[in-house]
């Protein structure tokens, strides 16, 4: 509660937070409000400029490119918050593995991830879904396993330089072990880093979904996300350079707030700065 | 930088070589400004060794950096004067001020390993310290400067540290390359922080030695700041004891340690456990812990602790009105309402007499000056 | 103090070496041997120090008996058990006989977690008490340590660093334990706190009849808080002496140079006397002798005998529980055998240091002035 409270008092997160809360209630709401089929082709109004009846044009079927926005914003924001919460849940699990246990697990587990790490994230997501073709699902298996490595190496780190903290000596000598040595003193000190991390994997893969649209291995039309309205605006760019623009600018839109928020957090969670933020 | 010695008529050969009045050093916080450090002066002649102890919070490190300008950021100094060799301080330039660092004063940093570039070696650092300054020294003269001056220092086998990275040397080590580097300027004053705090007790002596023996071969005044009253008693000419911003003592080291009229500086005193085979049951303590800087209580900062105030029964003006540095003997500054009252000389005599009892240690007898001969 | 005078904790030839896992030992990486055959005997009740610099290995042996180290050798015995073999329970058990005082209050507290939870910890790990019990208890130590108990609900970046300290011994009186291990508990503390938390220790070392480990460089706490001190040096112990031997009759020559380094608050005294030289770091000890030989103003004294660098120095009774591991500790008394006669010459004064230090320099302002008509050229 304390964090959210002092995260308010961050202008920018402030921004950042009412933008996101703007996209989330577009993306939940949304499609239940527009009265448009985000599929319904109109040949006789192909490419159709802003009007009255189609706020942002259309496409080269002459489907709404407002609907569909709003209708991809679902599934791009389904997607990346998805993907971020499994690879926060798989690089959290296996870094305080690794970073506690410490010995050969840690050795053998650093070597999986190290060999990961040498690959791009973005083609090693690609690798997935090569393995399994491309769907919403495999989307977001690729990119959470695709942010795995560099989440579980972060959390490792931190658990190895939290564990030798002094006060968690402090608490070995009076008897603490396990679970319990996790749950009061080595968890609460990933907890901040976690969520920075996590806020940036949903810009990352928000991103990342549009790469992976833009592609062709994302989201398979006619279905809408953001990245799949990128790959299909793409052959024509030059006729009608909105159908590309737009989504874009919606997935910058979403990675500014979310970076934003993210920042914030960062200082929000400094329990030395509270002070200071207290004072913005 | 050469031409230090014109920027003033007034060059007595006696005139000191540091005089600060009324200085004020405000830190500038949302809330509004934080009056961190106030109405300090005291004077430091040439040759002189000036201890100013107080501990964390007291704005001693605050005062000394205000004699090179450097106060970190939030901070400023928003009054008194700053006299430097003959050079006011607060009007000069940003190069004029740069000058001065390197040649008239010289800052010896508490953390020697934090003050040295870990990538670069020592001599590499301490020859560029002479000719950033000055720029006609050649590489060769700056080398020898160096030799010397690292031979000056007790740095034993000086040709081979040269070539030494920081990490190469101790701690102690390292702190004898900071004196040397800023010895070869031959500086009129040496600003200590703290400089033997991070060492060892064996390697603190040697370093309180060196600068008692740089004080005698160069005439170079040293303005030591430290917690340690000890260290203090051991090589200062003068001390100065701050509290909450503000002076509350100054005196000769003597007069001080004598008869320390201060009820701060008993506590200080006091609060040092002696070298004894048999202690006390308890040390003398002052209760609670100094204020927070800018939630100074009202009248005599010190007030709230005081046990003289205690034992006279807590007069209103403690509270009410601050007192002000006076000189109430001759050479001997206190800013105490009660400091020559009869019960505050009685204690200031009393604490006097133990310390100096629980102090006269029977050291072994090979322990005793080998080197007093 | 103990009714039988049987040690509480005796540490046997403990020894601990740092650097090396065996993989490192094949490439030759260099092992440090931190606490090198380490020989004491705590009786119960009392308080004794340990005083030693940085590498003296005191912090290591502190680690070691609390069993956040274990040694690599040797035997750490509790009330006659061996402990350093202890796991799952009766390693708890042990835990619940002996705690820990950190050095640095700011780091040893937890600073997202309230005093109450950390103080409640020991009773819930140890099911000790639960409930309204438990509260009861923890504000007992509130007040024990000098605190009240509206402070359970702050943080510990709410404190003063003299009131974390108080938390952190609060803490280690949770389980009500036998053996305290105070790890320089007041370096990092302002002048005037340092003796109200050392006026503390000594209370609730009395009224408790606690046994505390005191380990510090700073031979004034020590004597002030222990009626028996140990002198480590490189990991070796070098004096093993009561109080008032050790301020009257200090007898290695390092704890002799200890004591003269140590600044007096009688001014004009003067540390001018050089009674040590040179660095831990400054040379390496010689294998097989004293480690102390390097630096020893006494061995100089003497003349430079071999057997220093020869035969390693053990532990020896002078008088009733007063032990010095030095060859020569008492040959200026009564001038040994192995000692030169010079030695009485040389007693005169270290004339001749080897470390130059600065004599003979003429005119200051010379400096300067010298590289200034070089310049010129």
């Amino acid at each position: 509660m304390n964090v959210i409270r002092r995260l308010w008092r961050i202008r920018s997160a402030r921004v950042g937070v009412v933008l996101a809360v703007l996209l989330l209630t577009t993306a939940i709401l949304g499609p239940m409000l527009l009265p448009l089929d985000p599929n319904a082709i109109d040949v006789r109004a192909r490419f159709a400029g802003p009007s009255t009846a189609h706020w942002l044009g259309t496409d080269d079927l002459g489907r709404d490119t407002f609907t569909r926005l709003v209708h991809g914003s679902r599934m791009s924001l389904f997607i990346a918050a998805l993907s971020a919460l499994l690879g926060t849940l798989l690089g959290v699990t296996l870094g305080v593995i690794t970073g506690f246990l410490g010995g050969w697990v840690d050795v053998a587990g650093m070597r999986v991830v190290d060999l990961f790490f040498a690959i791009p994230t973005l083609l090693v997501a690609i690798g997935i879904v090569a393995l399994f073709g491309p769907s919403a699902t495999t989307t977001i298996l690729a990119l959470g396993i695709a942010y795995t490595p560099l989440y579980a190496r972060l959390v490792r780190g931190t658990v190895v330089s939290v564990r030798s903290r002094t006060y968690v000596d402090a608490s070995r000598v009076l008897g603490a072990r396990g679970v319990r040595l996790l749950r009061t003193d080595i968890l609460p000190g990933i907890v901040p880093i976690a969520l920075v991390q996590t806020t940036a994997l949903l810009g990352f893969a928000l991103v990342d979904e549009a790469s992976l649209g833009f592609l062709g291995l994302g989201v398979q039309p006619p279905d809408a996300s953001w990245g799949q309205m990128i790959n299909a605006g793409r052959q024509f760019i030059f006729q009608a350079p909105w159908l590309t623009l737009i989504p874009g600018f919606a997935v910058i839109l979403a990675v500014f707030s979310i970076n934003l928020i993210g920042d914030g957090l960062r200082d929000a969670l400094d329990p030395r700065a509270s002070q200071r933020v207290g004072d913005t | 930088m050469h031409e230090r010695t014109s920027a003033t008529g007034s060059r007595e050969p006696d005139a000191p070589v540091l005089e600060v009045t009324d200085l004020a050093v405000e830190f500038m916080t949302r809330s509004g400004p934080i009056r961190v450090v106030e109405e300090v002066a005291f004077r430091v002649r040439p040759g002189e060794i000036v201890g100013l102890v107080g501990e964390s919070g007291s704005g001693k490190t605050v005062t000394m950096m205000s004699v090179l300008r450097l106060v970190p950021p939030p901070g400023r100094i928003t009054a008194g004067r700053i006299i430097v060799d003959g050079t006011d301080v607060r009007s000069l330039s940003r190069d004029g001020m740069r000058g001065l660092r390197g040649s008239a004063v010289a800052l010896i940093p508490p953390d020697a390993t934090a003050a040295l570039n870990p990538v670069v070696k020592v001599g590499d650092q301490v020859m560029e310290g002479v000719r950033s300054h000055r720029p006609q020294v050649s590489e060769a003269e700056a080398r020898t400067l160096a030799l010397e001056m690292f031979r000056r220092v007790g740095l034993p086998r000086p040709e081979q540290r040269l070539r030494r990275y920081p990490h190469e040397l101790s701690g102690g080590m390292q702190q004898r390359v900071l004196i040397a580097s800023a010895l070869q300027m031959a500086p009129r004053l040496i600003l200590a922080d703290e400089p033997t705090t991070a060492l060892d007790v064996t390697i603190q002596a040697q370093i309180l030695r060196l600068l008692l023996a740089v004080r005698d071969e160069f005439g170079t005044a040293i303005l030591f700041v430290t917690h340690d009253l000890a260290a203090v008693a051991e090589i200062c000419d003068r001390v100065l004891v701050m509290y909450s911003g503000r002076l509350v003592e100054s005196a000769p080291v003597a007069d001080l340690f004598g008869q320390p009229l201060h009820p701060y500086t008993r506590a200080l005193m006091a609060s040092i456990p002696p070298l004894s085979a048999d202690p006390p049951d308890r040390l003398q303590t002052v209760a609670g812990a100094p204020p927070e800087p800018g939630s100074w209580p009202e009248g005599c900062r010190f007030a709230p602790r005081c046990d003289l105030r205690t034992q006279l029964g807590g007069p209103d003006v403690c509270t009410t009105s601050q007192p002000p540095l006076v000189e109430v003997r001759p050479g001997h500054h206190a800013a105490c309402h009660f400091a020559t009252s009869e019960a505050g000389v009685r204690a200031a005599t009393d604490l006097a007499a133990t310390v100096e009892e629980a102090e006269a240690v029977v050291l072994p007898e090979s322990v005793q000056p080998g080197g007093a001969a | 103090m103990s009714g039988i005078g049987r040690p509480l904790l005796e540490l046997d030839h403990v020894e601990r070496m740092f650097g090396g896992s065996w993989l490192g030992r094949l490439g030759g990486d260099n092992v440090v041997r931190a606490v090198d055959d380490v020989t004491l005997s705590i009786a119960a009740g009392e308080a004794f120090g340990i005083v030693g610099e940085s590498g003296s290995g005191k912090t290591t042996v502190g680690r070691m008996i609390v069993r956040l180290l274990d040694p690599t050798a040797g035997a750490i015995r509790f009330e006659g058990q061996d402990i350093t073999r202890l796991r799952g329970g009766a390693l708890l058990a042990y835990r619940r006989s002996v705690q820990m005082v950190f050095q640095n209050p700011y780091l040893s507290l937890n600073p997202r977690r309230r005093v109450r939870d950390m103080l409640l910890d020991a009773y819930r790990i140890h099911h000790l008490a639960s409930g309204r019990d438990a509260e009861e208890r923890v504000a007992a130590l509130m007040e024990m340590v000098g605190l009240r108990r509206t402070m359970l609900d702050r943080y510990p970046h709410e404190f003063s660093s003299g009131q974390r300290q108080r938390i952190g011994i609060a803490r280690a009186l949770s389980v009500e334990p036998r053996l305290i291990v105070a790890d320089e508990p007041v370096s990092a503390l302002d002048v005037s706190v340092q003796a109200q938390v050392l006026n503390l220790l000594r209370g609730l070392q009395e009224e408790l009849g606690l046994t505390v480990v005191f380990i510090s460089h700073d031979l004034r706490a020590v004597s002030f808080l222990c009626s028996r001190v140990a002198v480590l040096y490189l990991g070796q112990v070098m004096e093993v002496a009561p109080r008032r031997a050790l301020v009257e009759r200090a007898a290695h020559p390092y704890t002799q140079a200890l004591m003269g380094s140590m600044p007096s608050l009688a001014p004009g005294s003067g540390i001018t006397r050089e009674v040590i030289r040179g660095d831990i770091a400054d040379q390496q000890p010689p294998p097989g002798g004293c480690v102390f030989a390097p630096r020893c103003e006494l061995r100089r004294r003497l003349g430079d005998p071999d057997r220093c660098l020869t035969e390693r120095p053990w532990p020896r009774e002078l008088s009733e529980g007063h032990a010095v591991a030095c060859h020569f500790a008492d040959a200026e008394a009564r001038p040994d055998t192995d000692a030169r006669p010079e030695a009485t010459g040389a007693a005169a004064g270290p004339t001749t240091p080897t470390t130059p230090t600065m004599v003979g320099i003429s005119d200051p302002t010379r400096v300067p002035a010298v590289t200034s008509t070089g310049a010129t050229t």
